[in-house]
């Protein structure tokens, strides 16, 4: 037996264990090996030590009155019984920390909560300005400066802006640029200066239109707008729509 | 007859309401979980308070217990050295406190031998105090594995830890106790034979 096959052996043996240690091959290496002898000697006082300390404590037991006090919660049907009556600090201390404890849980609960609530109030008021900046300025009809495009865009109602063939649609976030105060979507109170080119397609009734709204670019074949021609390139617009799908206003953004 | 029946079984039929079966569990179980909490902590008074807070929650809690992760008696440690670590926190200049004088009293009155009984009695406590002037973690495997003598996997369920865990901790523990032990020569004089020549 090799020194390393010895301790991979003799180290799952404990102090005690090793006092009753009766292999053969352990025990002839140990007198064989100096170091592996010497090793097995101290674990074996190292057992003797253990065995005087487990031998001191082996009858020691809880007192009867922990046994009562347990079967009086077991038959109370309380299983919170009272603690055992040591001369030791009242447990006071401990029913505060428990407490401080239950308000820190609460007071941490309650913080959760409110950042919560502000967090989606603040979300909510982001939301609603947001789309506030969308809307553009509808004053009066205004007649842009393609008399063509201007009658067609007067005749077009808004069931017709659906069936518009569009070949490509992207939302344009005009922020800040056509933002206006709420007063001034009152036709008559919005100046010209402000519409930004739009041709409203409805009277827009504040009670009624007042929302959100997008800016739509489309494309739209030049058709659209009057005889078919296939030397004219698409029409690019922007297309203000509402929450209840109905187009606000329009403008045209290249004229070919 | 309860003495017949698996702790297992007696912990099913006292979470059933049969106070006889609870009893038989508690006298079977309550003297090693007294005795780790006793050679963890040094203290009777926290061992009692130990003893009594296992045994309810083991009412209370009696249910979440799952045999086929280990027994119950490794169970019970495990929920022991919780709570041997909550008082120690609490008590901490109690717990490092023995009682030799009622100890000593309990060896004089069982040995013929006075001279040997205090030799044996210096002897266990040095190594009792030894044992206490150990870090936690290494406490806790030489009370299970050496002085209640649990296997290492039952050791390992108790800490929950692995076997591995277990034994590199044992091997640390024992060094360091055996170093201990070298430098406190009263502890020597008590023993008898080969044991005392190897140290010296």
């Amino acid at each position: 037996m090799t020194c390393r096959e010895f301790k991979d052996a003799a180290e799952l043996l404990t102090p005690s264990r090793v006092l009753r240690l009766e292999d053969e091959a352990l025990l002839s290496h140990s007198v064989e090996c100096p170091a592996c002898g010497a090793w097995l000697n101290e674990q074996r006082s190292l057992g003797h030590a253990l065995l005087t300390l487990q031998e001191r404590t082996a009858e020691r037991e809880a007192g009867p009155n922990v046994e009562a006090t347990l079967l009086r919660a077991f038959r109370m049907g309380n299983l919170v019984a009272a603690p055992v009556t040591m001369d030791r600090a009242a447990p006071t201390a401990r029913r505060l920390s428990r407490l401080f404890e239950v308000g820190a849980y609460v007071a941490a609960a309650a913080a959760l909560l409110i950042a919560i609530l502000l967090g989606t109030r603040v979300w909510r008021t982001q939301g609603e300005e947001q789309p506030q900046a969308l809307v553009p300025v509808v004053t009066q009809p205004q007649s842009h400066a393609s008399g063509g495009q201007t009658e067609a865009a007067k005749t077009t109602a808004p069931d017709d802006s659906a069936n518009m063939a569009v070949k490509s649609l992207r939302t344009v976030a005009t922020r800040g640029a056509t933002t206006q105060p709420k007063e001034s979507q009152d036709p008559t109170l919005a100046k010209a200066e402000d519409n930004q080119g739009y041709v409203d397609l409805m009277l827009c009734d504040p009670l009624i239109c007042s929302g959100n709204t997008q800016v739509v670019r489309m494309e739209l074949p030049a058709s659209s707008f009057g005889p078919a021609d296939s030397s004219e390139l698409p029409v690019v617009a922007d297309v203000v729509v509402g929450d209840d799908g109905l187009v606000r206003a329009y403008r045209i953004v290249n004229s070919n | 007859m309860l003495s017949d029946q698996t702790d297992e079984q007696l912990l099913a039929q006292a979470l059933d309401g049969n106070e006889d079966a609870f009893t038989a569990l508690y006298r079977r179980r309550q003297g090693p979980v007294y005795r780790f909490a006793l050679h963890m902590s040094g203290s009777p008074q926290v061992a009692e308070e130990v003893t009594q807070e296992v045994f309810l929650f083991l009412l209370q809690r009696g249910r979440d217990f799952d045999p086929s992760r280990g027994v119950l008696g490794s169970y019970l440690f495990g929920v022991a050295r919780n709570y041997v670590r909550r008082a120690m926190e609490k008590n901490y200049n109690e717990a490092m406190t023995l009682t030799p004088a009622e100890d000593e009293s309990e060896s004089l009155a069982t040995t013929h031998d006075p001279v040997e009984s205090i030799a044996r009695s210096q002897t266990s406590t040095a190594v009792w105090k030894a044992v206490l002037s150990l870090p936690e973690h290494y406490r806790e495997v030489v009370v299970l594995c050496d002085l209640q003598e649990l296997s290492y996997a039952e050791t390992a369920q108790a800490m929950g830890c692995a076997l591995g865990t277990v034994r590199s901790r044992l091997h640390r523990a024992h060094e360091m106790l055996a170093r201990k032990l070298q430098s406190s020569p009263p502890a020597l004089s008590g023993f008898a034979g080969d044991a005392a020549r190897c140290l010296s």
